[in-house]
């Protein structure tokens, strides 16, 4: 067994000499070659491991040929300019194909007993390495060096031949650091300021500023909810709004502006809700997991066991793994998923680890509330728990006690039922095209879902008649959703139910299942009532199947002799509008079987009232008789016991109802995990051993391992402390590099997502180490690390071309000027409201609409619609709308917007028609360009002023004289307006220096 | 293809500026025919290719027609008697049968009776009368098979490769490989059904994390302003003289703007690309204006009738696209899943909601297939029928069908196809495929083997993975070509 000169030359160029022509040629099979041939199951039949394995060949032959070792299929399959080998990565190197080839002729000798393997991953990966803090280097040249930033890059240049280039004017300094920070233009009186400022430390305190602005933290937000995309809906078919998304994006901007120490950030956003209890925005922030798509039909529609069910989840949790681990550690394991990834060393193993510390991690609406206010609610839970759990034991005393006398009378009524079964029925023989309404599904029966008509007006309610449903499409079941808690309440003129008229209240105790005959309900006999809406409230559900519902087949309201109900527009707490169910079916005149006979016929109605009061009354007398059995076997003090704790229980029901609704964040809701197993192929049909929850094992010094019996939150719990830990390597490189790159344009790795084998080397590795350090250990401030950044003389330099440097590095990768950028969607859109005079800087709160909604089956975004491509609210900054992840805003998705579908760590920078049409005939841009007419109208007395006056507010500069003229002649001609939309067209308005 | 390190930046900023109208332009402005060279998708196509990317090319352009909500297989091009013979009784083709929102009802024979229809034989329902004259022009998949059974995953499956949203769609992937061929208009355009759009709306055209030009412009012919933002609104309103003028005096600004700043390509593309825009401007009302078509041809594509007119008018203008050199045309079929049914998604009542949808589709889509022959382009265009994924021979609820993912038919026809034949056959029930599967990778991979590309060379890097349209999968169809 060969052992240590291979893992030392790792690959075959690195070495410094290999004699031996095996040592050479083993070193590239091991390092390029050996892990797909070899194992178990080589490709292609052939395994390079051994000689044996070598003249055995695989499916197509012996990859040697011994007689003409020139044209050996092994050397074939490496040469040439599109080799066959190695299927992925770079082509070997000519003098790698060399090497084999020299080998392959001196008759391939192999040492006796030695056995290949694979040594990708024995070379020290650069990502994976611990953190050191590296030395400053020195350089010849120190004038104008800034801060240690400066002597990394410096001596990168200083050995290319390169020299930096001078500091950019002070206007391009002030609009350069103002958009690169606040993501906005300075304003003419912030530049005359910065111009006219000659201390030494103008530009520190412009840095403070900028850096103390709460815009600031508006727009490193944009940056990261790019990075975890976010979006204000679920994406997928039947894209619906998630009304409850925005306290996340708010708790990203308002962590920017606090400056929240980094590893505080990352463990809320893992697992807030565990480490930060009593903490609000720990439960706000596990928005984090929940920010991605999510299938709504997939999720809800989809029945329970079937194999698109699974699939479904599995996507869910690799949509949040996934983003867990691109996010902070810029790995990409979700390509493990399939099979063992291919470039780094992440076995699938770890991949599914990681889908078992989402496997309890359900996305949906979780409600948070101050501390006082959750301890409340807490004491107050807890007393309804125990009253509950001492009524149970004293229900069952009573139950037992009673048990005998309680069956026969259950006996009495099913009887009395199968009576009332054979009476005639209101209904036509024709069939019904409906079943009824039908709630949304829940996971528990306690779950309140209300269904409710709008009678149009207030009428005189004789009575209301409730039809149970019997679907068609289900196996026969008589009193299919009827909810064995409810209340029926009526309202005069209030929607919202504030202060109903209770007409019945069975909200205390189970009442029986009526099968398909009709509930009646009327007013108290002698009273009046009069109402214009009718509620239906189930407050304990139906149970379906491991699942609950509340349905119904039809309503009646009879008023005035007549059913009322088909007139009414039916609204509900949730309803499942598909098939045969939907809201406006509950008063289409047929039950779930059949149509309904004419109900202004007294002969149906008869019918109805018949089967209905018999029910009742057999209702009516198992309730008493089951009421006179327990006076009569039951101790008086046990029934006074369960009196007092049912009244008390009724006084904490109270007090939990009066406290006002905790807010509520599109976040975790913890549930137990499900089991998480390895599976072939990524085939949720082929499932392997089942594995417990972990971290990746490829970072040395960190233990990968999660105790297998750890509940929900103690999993989330330890991925946030492993990816928090300051011997993360991974995550400190993460941070630093997306810093960087915001200042910059480009990342030191410009592969911000992944620091993998098949990402980029950084082009100076020791600054980016220096800067995770440094930032690391100064407790992991994103402002002071954006201080150091823009205050090095790095980032103040011009952004000029040079032609010499140019001929050395093209692509500026060791900075030997700044970048010039393109403005991102959301910078153009938010300038042109700035200049326009128009941006309303409220702060947080739901987002803005920038489209018409309509809420249906499928609900409908359009971006479209003349009113509301530019409604008043949307003056907001743009990181406030309110994002969709099916239907992009047409305007801001053609300037490179990016797509909240993927993690965008880098946005493109195109440059097309479509935008130049964007920016020249948005009626957007068109409002703006009036409003800065507007503006520069109110100014200046005549055209040539207003032009001077519109150049220094969109441009941030006083015109020419040659530009004033024209513009001035044109503005003269044809509108000031048409004048100010062109400034707002021209490269210098979308591009920063 | 991307690759990395600082020798990658040059390209990989051609790549992220784009090849499309922009691209072009900056493609031009560079003079970097030699540079491009390097770059496999921007190339210039060689002429022994005829305009392939890695093999000669059969085809130039693609128009789908994607039947949004299902269309049931059993309905239209899948025959089978066993379902005439058993109507009513018990549907058990052995095995559980797991459906999608319902319990299996009986079998359902289709409402339609079927003929054989062209040299070929084909059997296709009454249904489509017209397509059945096509017959021998098509070639048949009946056993497509879809790894999802919701309509969302499985419209993405078909429309990107994948089940997942934040993919390129095929549209987008092509114009990313081949380019445009005509730089007046956008290479690939999109017709959605004029009552919304289908399941995933515009995420199934989006350019994913492709270069933003490639992504499916949007034209919406019956809607007030087709193209969004192609015209001044009338907010602003300024002669064709006052925006000439002003077209002017900004590319003046611009260019001593570029003047002060040399070095810099994306400054002078981007004063292209508004000169692009004044292109597009003039060319695509053109596109849409159909004053210059015959009464017949008019006729020929259902203009003249309320259930055709919709569709029909969508065929002829991606005719009138296609004829221009636009190279990916996809028109839809189909809305959302709201109710009243606007799709194929025919759970509560087939013979209603399919015969609507069915009729609105036949006479345009045979239409298309006619006069693309007519003017000689199918030769070189390929047609290709889509839907997510088929329906179920039993029924649901007495009258409709419930989801089918385990066999249903897509079609092509055009450039490279070989008409009048089938590949692959379903059950005797047309429940499941039982002869040559067939996934939407096999369809994906056909349909850039006929357009000159390697399905497994076009790849792309992001997050990780060089990403193709076909995932992993994907095997050209040689059965199927001519």
């Amino acid at each position: 067994m060969l052992v240590g000169p291979l893992i030392l030359l790792g690959m075959a160029s690195a070495g410094p000499t290999a004699d031996e022509p095996f040592d050479r040629v083993s070193a590239i099979l091991e390092s390029r070659c050996v892990h797909c041939h070899g194992g178990d199951r080589p490709k292609g039949g052939l395994s390079l491991e051994s000689r044996a394995g070598l003249l055995e060949g695989g499916l197509s032959g012996p990859a040697l040929d011994e007689d003409d070792p020139e044209v050996s299929p092994l050397l074939d399959a490496v040469s040439g300019d599109e080799p066959l080998m190695p299927p992925e990565g770079d082509p070997l190197a000519p003098e790698q194909v060399e090497a084999i080839r020299e080998w392959l002729i001196a008759g391939a000798p192999w040492p006796d007993r030695v056995t290949l393997q694979d040594r990708r991953f024995d070379v020290p990966w650069w990502s994976l390495s611990p953190l050191t803090r590296p030395e400053i280097p020195s350089v010849r040249a120190t004038e104008g060096i800034r801060n240690p930033i400066d002597a990394f890059i410096r001596s990168r240049l200083e050995a290319e031949g390169l020299a930096p280039s001078p500091e950019a004017d002070r206007r391009t300094l002030i609009r350069r650091l103002t958009f690169d920070l606040l993501g906005l233009p300075p304003t003419p009186e912030e530049i005359d300021a910065f111009l006219a400022d000659d201390h030494p430390d103008a530009y520190d305190r412009l840095v403070d500023r900028l850096l103390a602005s709460p815009r600031y933290g508006e727009r490193r937000a944009r940056r990261w909810l790019d990075l975890v995309h976010f979006a204000d809906t679920h994406g997928y078919d039947k894209d619906k709004r998630r009304p409850n998304a925005w306290p996340y994006r708010d708790y990203v901007i308002r962590s920017f502006n606090r400056d929240l120490p980094y590893p505080r950030f990352i463990r809320a956003q893992i697992a807030g809700d565990v480490l930060f209890p009593g903490d609000p925005d720990g439960i706000i922030a596990t928005g984090f997991i929940a920010a991605g798509p999510w299938d709504f039909v997939g999720h809800v529609e989809l029945r329970e066991g079937t194999i698109d069910k699974l699939k479904t989840r599995l996507i869910d949790r690799d949509d949040m793994l996934a983003n867990a681990m691109s996010t902070f550690v810029s790995l990409t394991v979700h390509c493990a998923r399939c099979h063992d990834h291919k470039f780094d060393p992440i076995p699938q193993q770890d991949y599914y680890r990681l889908q078992a510390v989402f496997a309890g991690v359900d996305r949906g609406d979780r409600p948070f509330e101050s501390a006082e206010r959750a301890s409340r609610r807490e004491t107050l839970r807890r007393r309804r728990d125990e009253n509950r759990s001492l009524l149970e034991s004293l229900r069952s005393q009573i139950d037992e006690l009673t048990k005998s006398g309680r069956e026969r009378v259950e006996a009495e009524f099913a009887s009395q039922m199968r009576a009332i079964d054979a009476l005639p029925r209101p209904t036509l023989p024709e069939e019904s095209p409906t079943n009824g309404y039908h709630s949304a599904i829940a996971s528990s029966p306690d779950s309140a879902k209300w269904v409710q008509l709008d009678l149009g007006r207030a009428v005189p309610i004789e009575a209301i008649l409730l039809i149970p449903a019997r679907p068609v499409d289900f196996p026969d079941t008589p009193g299919f959703g009827f909810p064995p808690r409810f209340r029926v309440e009526v309202s005069g003129d209030d929607p919202s139910f504030e202060d109903p008229i209770v007409l019945a209240d069975h909200t205390e105790e189970d009442v029986s299942n009526p099968g398909d005959v009709a509930l009646r309900i009327a007013p108290p006999s002698g009273t009046e009532v009069s109402a214009r809406y009718v509620r239906i409230t189930a407050t304990r559900l139906w149970e379906r199947t491991n699942d609950y519902v509340f349905a119904l087949s039809e309503v009646i309201v009879r008023s005035g002799g007549r059913n009322l109900a088909p007139e009414a527009i039916v609204s509900a707490l949730d309803s499942i509008e598909s098939g045969r169910w939907g809201r406006d079916h509950l008063i289409d005149g047929a039950d779930s079987r059949h149509l309904l006979a004419d109900l202004d016929d007294p002969a149906t109605l008869e019918a109805i009232e018949r089967r209905a009061s018999l029910y009742e009354s057999a209702e009516r007398t198992r309730v008493a008789e089951l009421a006179r059995l327990r006076t009569m076997l039951v101790p008086p003090e046990t029934l006074a016991a369960a009196e007092s704790i049912e009244a008390d229980a009724i006084a904490v029901a109270g007090d939990l109802e009066a406290m006002p609704e905790p807010s509520l964040v599109y976040g975790v809701i913890p549930r137990e995990p499900r089991p998480i197993h390895v599976l072939a192929r990524g085939d949720v049909e082929q499932p392997g051993e089942e594995v417990g929850p972990g971290a990746l094992s490829c970072v040395p010094g960190l233990d990968s391992n999660v105790d297998s019996s750890a509940d929900e939150g103690a999993r989330r719990a330890a991925l946030a402390e492993w990816i928090a830990s300051p011997n993360n390597p991974l995550t400190w490189r993460s941070i630093v590099n997306r810093s960087w790159q915001d200042r910059f344009g480009i990342g030191l790795v410009d592969t911000p997502n992944d620091f993998g084998r098949n990402g980029s080397m950084p082009s100076h590795p020791d600054l980016l180490d220096w800067l995770a350090v440094e930032f690391r250990d100064s407790g992991g401030s994103l402002k002071a690390l954006d201080r150091l950044i823009v205050s090095s003389a790095t980032y103040r330099q011009a952004s000029d071309h040079n032609e010499d440097a140019a001929r050395i590095d093209a692509a500026n990768r060791l900075l030997w000027r700044q970048n010039r950028r393109r403005l991102e969607a959301e910078e153009i859109r938010d300038a042109a409201l700035v200049v326009g005079g128009v941006l309303d800087t409220a702060m947080g709160g739901p987002g803005f609409d920038l489209f018409r909604f309509k809420d249906d089956h499928s609900p409908i975004y359009d971006h479209d619609d003349p009113a509301h491509v530019d409604p008043i609210e949307g003056r907001r900054r743009t990181i406030y709308r309110f994002v969709v992840r099916s239907v992009p805003n047409p305007f801001l998705d053609c300037l490179d917007g990016a797509d909240p579908n993927v993690s965008v760590p880098i946005r493109n920078e195109t440059i097309t028609a479509l935008q130049a049409l964007a920016l020249l005939n948005d009626p957007f841009m068109i409002a703006r360009a009036k409003d800065l007419a507007d503006r520069v109208e109110q100014g200046a007395e005549d055209a040539p002023g207003r032009i001077e006056e519109a150049f220094r507010i969109a441009l941030g500069r006083p015109p020419t004289d040659r530009e004033r003229a024209e513009l001035a002649s044109f503005a003269t001609r044809h509108g000031m307006a048409a004048a100010c939309r062109l400034l707002m067209n021209t490269n210098e308005f979308v591009f920063v220096d | 293809m991307i690759g990395t390190g600082t020798g990658m930046s040059r390209r990989s900023f051609l790549w992220r500026s784009g090849g499309g109208l922009g691209g072009i332009a900056l493609a031009h402005l560079l003079g970097v025919e030699g540079l491009l060279a390097s770059d496999e998708a921007s190339s210039p196509p060689r002429a022994d290719l005829n305009g392939g990317l890695h093999h000669p090319a059969k085809a130039k352009r693609v128009v789908q027609l994607f039947m949004s909500g299902a269309a049931s297989q059993c309905d239209t091009f899948d025959y089978k008697p066993l379902l005439i013979k058993r109507n009513g009784l018990p549907f058990d083709p052995g095995g559980k049968v797991e459906l999608f929102q319902s319990e299996p009802g009986a079998v359902m024979a289709s409402p339609w009776r079927w003929r054989q229809h062209g040299e070929c034989g084909a059997w296709i329902s009454d249904l489509l009368p017209n397509l059945a004259s096509c017959v021998d022009d098509i070639a048949f998949l009946p056993a497509m098979v879809s790894s999802s059974n919701v309509h969302g995953p499985a419209t993405f499956l078909q429309a990107t490769g994948f089940v997942r949203p934040g993919f390129p769609g095929m549209g987008a992937w092509i114009s990313y490989g081949l380019g445009s061929m005509n730089e007046d208009l956008p290479t690939f355009v999109v017709l959605p059904d004029s009552r919304g759009f289908a399941p995933n709306g515009p995420a199934n055209w989006s350019a994913g994390f492709l270069p933003a030009e490639h992504q499916g412009t949007m034209i919406r012919p019956s809607a007030p302003r087709p193209i969004r933002n192609l015209r001044l609104p009338d907010a602003l309103s300024l002669t064709d003289s006052a925006e000439r003028e002003g077209r002017d005096l900004l590319a003046r600004l611009n260019l001593e703007h570029a003047d002060d700043r040399p070095g810099d390509s994306r400054l002078d593309a981007r004063i292209a690309s508004y000169e692009l825009a004044a292109r597009l401007q003039l060319s695509a009302p053109e596109v849409l204006d159909l004053s210059g078509e015959t009464e017949a041809t008019c006729r020929l594509y259902g203009l003249d009738a309320e259930i055709t007119a919709d569709f029909g008018r969508n065929c002829l203008i991606a005719r009138r696209l296609l004829e221009r050199g636009v190279r990916f045309v996809q028109i839809w079929s189909g809305a959302d899943n709201g109710f009243p049914r606007r799709n194929w998604d025919s759970h509560e009542d087939l013979a209603r909601d399919h015969g609507e949808m069915g009729t609105s589709m036949d006479r345009p889509a045979a239409a298309l297939i006619k006069d693309l022959k007519t003017r000689g382009l199918l030769d070189d265009t390929i047609i290709l029928w889509t839907t997510e994924f088929g329906r179920m021979p039993c029924s649901q609820g007495g009258k409709g069908r419930d989801h089918n993912p385990f066999t249903f038919t897509n079609w092509l026809a055009g450039g490279g196809i070989k008409g009048g034949v089938t590949y692959g056959s379903s059950d005797e029930w047309s429940y499941k495929a039982a002869e040559h599967p067939t996934t939407g990778y096999d369809v994906h991979a056909t349909v850039l083997h006929l357009l000159g590309i390697d399905h497994t060379k076009l790849t792309v890097r992001h997050d990780g993975i060089d990403r193709r349209l076909t995932d992993v999968h994907g095997h050209v169809l040689l059965d199927i070509l001519a």
